[in-house]
C-alpha cells in the first residue's frame, strides 16, 4: 500500500506544481532579437455603448464637499461641474462660466457670468445663488476641503464658527450674487492660486434643494450638471453612470460608464483580456510584458503631475543631515548623487517612474526641462562625504528611513539603502501603517521619511508652497520642516502677482534655492499606464488625469467606434 | 432542552459585550488619527480636529463606549460609517452579510455534497484506488491555497463554462447562481476536503461496529446500512467540523471575496480595517461575533438531535 501510496503521491505532487506553474506560461513568439509575448486580448467593442472601467475600490463619496481621494474624484468629476476647466494643455479654460472671470486690478475680486440655461440632472437651471449654496457648504464641518474657500473674505470666520457651533456655516461675506448669473467673489488679500480651486471637483456647483432632501445621503444620491447621470449605484459592486442627454456641450457619445469594483489586480487583467473592459490601470508585471507584445498598440502611457522624494526633517535633534550647517547640506547632498533613479524607474519601476530633476515635474508650469535628471556620482558622493568630516562614511550615524506599508515603498527603500551602502551611507528601513506614518511625521518623529505628492492643480504653487513655505511646516504639509525666509518671500510675492510669466518667473527661482539647500532626496516624477481597447477615440488624458479614471478627460466626446479589431 | 438553550443565549450576552469592549480598545490602541487619516495630507490640524470632535473621537473612550452601548441597546444602531458618507454601518453590514450567508450556503452545500460523498466511498472501498484517489484530491484540496485555485478559476474554468470571472449580480436567482458557482466551488472544495478525511476516518470507525454488522445479518441493504445507520453515528466530528467551517464562511471568507470581487462581509471589514472606519469595524466584528455564538449553539443543539445520549445528559 504505500508503495502504491508513493507513486500516486509523486503523480499528485507532479500535478500540483504543473498547475500552480501554468498560469504563469505565456505563448511566446520570437521576433528578430526581442522576445514578443503574444496575448490573447478580445478587441471587439460592444454595441451598447456603456464605457466599462474597473476600480480597486468603491468610491467612499460623491458629494463634492467630501470627495478626497482619486477614486470619488474621478466618478464625480463626471456627474459634477465647476466654474473653470482644464484645456487638454493643462490651461484654465471656463467651464459653467461663460467666460474666464474678470479680475480687479488689486487681485482680490473675481467676477464671473454664469452660463445661462444649463440644468441640473433633475431639470432645473442653474443660478449664481447654487454657485453660492455650493461654495459656502465647504466651510461646514463636514467639508474636507474647506482650506479651498478659505482665502474667501470672510470665509475663514464661517469655517471658525461652524466648527465651534457643529452647525452649518454663517454666510460668507465675499461670496456675493449680483443677478441671476452673475457671481463676485471676493478674496482677503490677493491670492493668485485661488482660481485653480474653481476647476476641483470639490467646489462644484450642487442643487440646494436636494442636498437638503437628501442630507448626508446626498453622497449617495449625487445630482449635478455633467456629462454623466447615476442610474444605480451597488456599493462594492458597481456604478452605473448613464449619459446625461442634456449636457451643457452636447450629449455623450457613450451610452454610459459601468464601474465595476474588482480589487484583485490579476482577475481585472483577465477580465480586460475577455473584452469586459474598455480599460484598465496597468499593475506591476504587466507593462513590460505588454509593451512588448502583439497588443503593444494597448499600452497608454504619460507623465503625471506626481513626485516621490524621501524628505530630511532639518530640525530633527541629532540627526547629522538637519539643520543648515555646510556639513550636513553636503551630506544632504552626497545622498543625492548616490542614488541610481534610472534603475529604480526603469527596472526596478518597470517604467512606471522615472528620474526627477528637481520639485516640479514636466506638465506643472515652470517645470524646468532643462535641467538634467540627478545623476549617479558615486565618486563625488564620496567626496562630498569626506569634506562633511565623514571619510568613507566613517563616524556617520545611521539614520532610519520611514515609509509606508503602500505600493512599490518597500523594494524601492531596499535599493535606495543598498545604493547608500556602496557609498558609505548607512540607513537603516522602517515600515509603518498609512495612518501611524502620517502621524509620526505630523510629529516630525522621523530623520528621513518617504513621501509623495499629486498635483491638485498644475501650479508650481501648488508644491512649493505647501511643501516647503516655513508657515507650512509640521502637520500642514511641510514636514521636512524646511525654513528658508528667501523662499518664503518669493511664494509671498508670487501670490500677489496676476500675471502668469512673471509668477512663474519667481516660482522656479524659490524652486531652484529649494534644491540648493537639498531638503529632499528628490527621487522620480509619476507615469500614468493604461491599457486601453483600440476601439475606444478621444480619451485624450492630462497630466491630471489619474490612471482609468480619466479626470478631466472630455468624457463627452469619448466613444467606442463600432469597427473594432477581433 | 429550552432550558440549556435559553441559558446559552444568556451567556452570549457578555461575550458580545467583552468583545465590542476589546474592540474598542484596540481601535483607539491603533496608532493613527481617525481625522488625519480620512482626511488625508492635505488637511490642517484645525479641519483634522473638527472632523475628530465631530465624530466623537476627541471624547475619552469610557464616554464612546458608552455612547455606543447606548445607542446599540436602545436603538440597535451601529452607527455612521466613517468612509462612507450618509450609510449607516447597520446598511452597510445587511448588504454584505446578504452576499455573504448566501456564498456560505452554497459553498456549504457543494462542501457536504462532494466532502460526505467522498468521505463515505473511501470508507466503504477502503483501501482500493477509489479510497487513494479520493483522498489524494482532498490532501491537495486543503493544500492549495484558496486565492490560488480561485485564480486558476477565473483563467482556465470561467471561460470553458461560459461563468462570469467576478462580481456579484442578484438581478434574478439565475444570475446570482452563475456569479457564484465559481467562488463557492473553490471555498466549498477546500471545505470538502477536510470534511471528506474527517468523514472517512469517522465512517471506518463506525463500519466495523457491532450494531453493523447485526443491521447487515438482518438482512437490510448496504445503502440503508451506510446513510442510515453508519453515517448517522459517525456524524458528530462532522457536524463539529460543519459548524466551524460554517462559521468560518459566513463570517467572510476575505480572500475568495477579494479574488471574485463579492461584496461580502470579509471584505468589507478588512477595507474598515485599512481605512480606520471605527464604527464599521466595530459592527462588522459584532456581527461575526452573534454570528460564531449562534453557529455554535446550532451546532451544539444538533448533537442532541443525533446523539440523543447528550440529550439525556442535558436533561
Amino acid at each position: 500500500m504505500s508503495k502504491c501510496l508513493s507513486r500516486t503521491s509523486v503523480f499528485m505532487s507532479w500535478l500540483v506544481i504543473l498547475s500552480m506553474v501554468a498560469p504563469g506560461c505565456t505563448a511566446r513568439m520570437e521576433s528578430g532579437t526581442d522576445t514578443v509575448f503574444e496575448i490573447e486580448s478580445i478587441s471587439a467593442p460592444r454595441s451598447d455603448g456603456i464605457f466599462r472601467i474597473p476600480l480597486m475600490t468603491n468610491p467612499p463619496d460623491l458629494d463634492p464637499i467630501l470627495v478626497s481621494d482619486t477614486t470619488s474624484d474621478g466618478v464625480a468629476s463626471k456627474i459634477f461641474n465647476t466654474l473653470l476647466d482644464y484645456d487638454p494643455e493643462l490651461k484654465l479654460e471656463p467651464c459653467l462660466a461663460v467666460s474666464m472671470p474678470e479680475i480687479s486690478s488689486d487681485g482680490t475680486q473675481y467676477d464671473f457670468t454664469i452660463r445661462a440655461g444649463v440644468r441640473f440632472s433633475h431639470g432645473r437651471a442653474i443660478t449664481a445663488a447654487d454657485f453660492k449654496y455650493s461654495l459656502q457648504r465647504l466651510a461646514s464641518v463636514r467639508s474636507k476641503r474647506p482650506n479651498l474657500i478659505e482665502p474667501i473674505l470672510g470665509a475663514s470666520e464661517a469655517i471658525e464658527s461652524a466648527r465651534s457651533s457643529q452647525e452649518d456655516a454663517p454666510e460668507i461675506a465675499g461670496i456675493e450674487v449680483l443677478g441671476d448669473l452673475q457671481l463676485r467673489i471676493t478674496l482677503k488679500k490677493p491670492y493668485a492660486p485661488f482660481i485653480y480651486h474653481l476647476a476641483m471637483v470639490n467646489t462644484a456647483v450642487v442643487p440646494r434643494e436636494l442636498v437638503e432632501q437628501h442630507g448626508h445621503a446626498f453622497s449617495r444620491k449625487p445630482t449635478g450638471t455633467g456629462s454623466f447621470v447615476l442610474e444605480k449605484w451597488k456599493e462594492g459592486t458597481s456604478l452605473l453612470l448613464k449619459a446625461n442627454p442634456d449636457y451643457f456641450e452636447g450629449a455623450p457619445k457613450l451610452a454610459g460608464i459601468l464601474y465595476r469594483v474588482i480589487p484583485e489586480p490579476l482577475a481585472q487583467l483577465e477580465e480586460y483580456k475577455a473584452g469586459n473592459f474598455e480599460v484598465m490601470a496597468v499593475t506591476q508585471g504587466v507593462f513590460p510584458k505588454w509593451s512588448r507584445s502583439n497588443r503593444a498598440d494597448e499600452v497608454l502611457s504619460w507623465p503625471s503631475l506626481t513626485v516621490q522624494y524621501y524628505g530630511f526633517n532639518l530640525e530633527k535633534q541629532g540627526s547629522p543631515y538637519a539643520g543648515d550647517s555646510d556639513s550636513a547640506r553636503k551630506l544632504r547632498e552626497a545622498v543625492n548623487l548616490s542614488v541610481d533613479r534610472k534603475f529604480l524607474g526603469e527596472v526596478l519601476l518597470e517604467g512606471r517612474f522615472f528620474a526627477a530633476n528637481g520639485i516640479l515635474p514636466p506638465g506643472i508650469l515652470g517645470h524646468n526641462a532643462d535641467r538634467p535628471a540627478y545623476p549617479l556620482d558615486q565618486e563625488r558622493a564620496r567626496a562630498l562625504l569626506a569634506e562633511a568630516g565623514y571619510p568613507g562614511g566613517k563616524g556617520l550615524p545611521s539614520v532610519d528611513l520611514w515609509f509606508n506599508t503602500q505600493g512599490d515603498n518597500a523594494k524601492i527603500a531596499q535599493s535606495v539603502q543598498e545604493d547608500l551602502r556602496k557609498v558609505g551611507i548607512p540607513i537603516g528601513l522602517k515600515m509603518l501603517d498609512w495612518g501611524a506614518f502620517l502621524e509620526s511625521t505630523d510629529a516630525g518623529e522621523p530623520s528621513f521619511f518617504r513621501l509623495g505628492w499629486v498635483a491638485d492643480y498644475p501650479d508650481p504653487e501648488n508644491f512649493l508652497a505647501f511643501l516647503f513655505h516655513s508657515k507650512n511646516k509640521g502637520p500642514n504639509g511641510n514636514v521636512a520642516f524646511y525654513d528658508n525666509p528667501e523662499v518664503d518671500a518669493l511664494i509671498d510675492r508670487s501670490y500677489t502677482i496676476t500675471d502668469m510669466d512673471e509668477r512663474i518667473r519667481l516660482l522656479q527661482q524659490a524652486e531652484s534655492k529649494i534644491l540648493d539647500d537639498y531638503p529632499w532626496l528628490f527621487l522620480l516624477f509619476g507615469r500614468e499606464t493604461i491599457l486601453i481597447k483600440p476601439y475606444v477615440k478621444n480619451f485624450t488624458p492630462t497630466g491630471m488625469c489619474d490612471d482609468v479614471q480619466g479626470n478631466h478627460v472630455r468624457w463627452h466626446l469619448v466613444q467606442i467606434d463600432n469597427v473594432g479589431t477581433q | 432542552m429550552v432550558s440549556y438553550t435559553l441559558r446559552r443565549l444568556l451567556e452570549a450576552i457578555p461575550v458580545i459585550l467583552l468583545v465590542t469592549l476589546i474592540v474598542f480598545l484596540l481601535n483607539a490602541a491603533i496608532p493613527g488619527n481617525p481625522g488625519r487619516i480620512r482626511l488625508g495630507q492635505r488637511a490642517d490640524p484645525a479641519s483634522v480636529d473638527a472632523y475628530n470632535e465631530a465624530r466623537g473621537y476627541n471624547d475619552p473612550l469610557p464616554v464612546q463606549y458608552g455612547r455606543y452601548l447606548w445607542r446599540l441597546f436602545t436603538d440597535f444602531d451601529l452607527g455612521e460609517s466613517d468612509v462612507k458618507a450618509g450609510k449607516s454601518v447597520n446598511e452597510i453590514l445587511e448588504e454584505a452579510f446578504g452576499v455573504t450567508i448566501r456564498l456560505a450556503i452554497f459553498s456549504m452545500f457543494i462542501a457536504l455534497v462532494v466532502g460526505i460523498g467522498a468521505g463515505i466511498l473511501s470508507a466503504v472501498r477502503s483501501r482500493t484506488w477509489i479510497d487513494y484517489c479520493s483522498m489524494l484530491v482532498a490532501i491537495m484540496g486543503v493544500s492549495m491555497p484558496v486565492f490560488w485555485l480561485g485564480i486558476l478559476m477565473i483563467i482556465y474554468v470561467a471561460p470553458v463554462l461560459g461563468l462570469p470571472r467576478t462580481g456579484f449580480d442578484d438581478t434574478d436567482a439565475y444570475t446570482m447562481f452563475r456569479s457564484l458557482i465559481l467562488p463557492a466551488a473553490a471555498l466549498g472544495l477546500l471545505s470538502s476536503a477536510t470534511i471528506a478525511r474527517l468523514c472517512r476516518s469517522a465512517m471506518l470507525d463506525v463500519l466495523t461496529q457491532d450494531y453493523i454488522r447485526t443491521a447487515r445479518s438482518k438482512g437490510l441493504g448496504e445503502a440503508v446500512v451506510v446513510l442510515k445507520h453508519a453515517l448517522k453515528n459517525a456524524a458528530i466530528p462532522i457536524v463539529t467540523v460543519v459548524g466551524n467551517s460554517f462559521g468560518y464562511l459566513l463570517v467572510g471568507a476575505v480572500l475568495t471575496e477579494t479574488v471574485f470581487a463579492l461584496p461580502g462581509l470579509g471584505r468589507e471589514v478588512v477595507e474598515a480595517i485599512k481605512q480606520r472606519d471605527r464604527e464599521l469595524i466595530t459592527g462588522g466584528i459584532l456581527l461575526m461575533s452573534f454570528v460564531f455564538v449562534g453557529v455554535n449553539l446550532l451546532v451544539d443543539l444538533s448533537y442532541a438531535w443525533f446523539d440523543p445520549r447528550v440529550r439525556d445528559d442535558r436533561n
